[in-house]
């Protein structure tokens, strides 16, 4: 690879970063109004990540993970994940409804989560997606609507098989918009993944002018 | 001799014989095919994606992704080592659709066409099935004992099955 084609690669994963710092950035503040506490973000990472490492990326395909999924469509398509660890997924659902996650016997099929527990996730999971997206949208020009929330709780591997298959439709790597966030105490709370699918990712950088 | 356990990830095959053990972690509408032949000692599993390579001409390289494609090769390689077509079993599982309602969104029925996709391929080329753990909305571990033939499947929220 020439000199010029690392800067221009180089240009490339920086707009590509914005875009997720973008997004990232107003769904954490979102998550902050809801949860009357400060959250940030990391410096968002964008990575292609080849399929067989997609797992391991998430911190080994067997970790249990609350997710919620945004599928898009529109000017752009692709998917929005949150994946949360298991215990911070309760921790979340307690701090919105300011009352402890409880998962009985009776709870719904959703790892014991209560109804109204999963209410709570899929609300914030819908208001922090749509944050992102109306933050890039506005920033690219580009719309995109999502889909109501679909939520699993599983094995990350698992969670990650349904992004992957879109991906995997047309290469052998998905391209990752990772952010993670973090509330006031420093604990990681979890990530959140913009996952475009095929071509997506071009219009993206073509409709900020860069053409890849 | 001290027993090794091989993860096989997404899109991969690998060729084991006893005591080795091989596994799929977090098989969510990915479906983990196992094919062996016990008389041979001898096995093979693979990490399926998509259900077909017909579909996707522009899709990369590997076709180890791919049920169809996938499952033709393992049996190729496991020929290849030894085995005798006759006395090939397989051995299926996964192809859950990981976010409830099936048709809940484009992309949550890949499971289900991954499983019919590796049932129409064995069927094809003249494999028996020997059984199958398929469907669902939950993710599985699966570990495949090439001595045995048998497959442990483990999920987060139900005791260990062997099929």
């Amino acid at each position: 690879m020439d000199r010029n084609s690392e800067q221009l690669n180089g240009l490339r994963d920086d707009i590509l970063r914005e875009i997720a710092n973008i997004g990232a950035g107003h769904a954490a503040y979102a998550l902050s109004a809801l949860l009357g506490r400060p959250v940030v973000q990391s410096v968002p990472q964008v990575r292609f990540v080849p399929l067989q490492e997609l797992a391991q990326t998430l911190g080994g395909a067997e970790k249990l993970v609350a997710a919620g999924l945004l599928s898009l469509s529109g000017d752009f398509s692709g998917c929005l994940l949150m994946v949360l660890d298991f215990a911070q997924a309760e921790k979340m659902i307690s701090l919105v409804k300011g009352s402890p996650a409880d998962r009985g016997e009776d709870g719904s099929e959703l790892f014991g989560f209560s109804a109204m527990d999963e209410s709570v996730l899929s609300e914030t999971v819908n208001i922090m997606g749509g944050a992102y997206l109306t933050a890039i949208s506005e920033f690219t020009g580009l719309t995109a609507v999502q889909s109501v929330p679909f939520l699993c709780v599983d094995m990350v591997g698992a969670v990650i098989s349904v992004p992957a298959a879109e991906s995997g439709k047309t290469g052998d790597y998905a391209v990752l918009f990772q952010s993670e966030l973090f509330n006031d105490t420093e604990r990681i709370m979890g990530d959140l993944f913009l996952i475009p699918n095929a071509g997506s990712c071009d219009l993206l950088l073509k409709a900020l002018g860069f053409f890849p | 001799m001290t027993q090794n356990r091989y993860s096989v990830d997404i899109a991969m095959m690998k060729l084991a014989r006893p005591p080795d053990q091989l596994m799929c972690l977090g098989l969510g509408s990915c479906v983990g095919v196992a094919v062996y032949d016990l008389t041979a000692g001898l096995g093979g599993l693979i990490h399926v994606l998509l259900p077909s390579i017909e579909e996707f001409h522009q899709a990369g390289n590997s076709r180890t992704k791919f049920a169809d494609s996938g499952i033709t090769d393992l049996l190729q390689a496991l020929l290849g080592a030894g085995a005798v077509k006759t006395r090939l079993r397989a051995k299926i599982a996964g192809g859950a659709a990981m976010f409830a309602a099936e048709n809940a969104f484009p992309g949550n029925t890949v499971g289900k066409r991954n499983v019919q996709s590796c049932l129409d391929t064995l069927s094809r080329l003249g494999v028996d099935l020997a059984a199958q753990d398929t469907g669902g909305t939950k993710g599985r571990t699966i570990i495949f004992d090439v001595a045995t033939g048998k497959m442990t499947v483990r999920m987060i929220d139900r005791s260990e099955k062997i099929i």
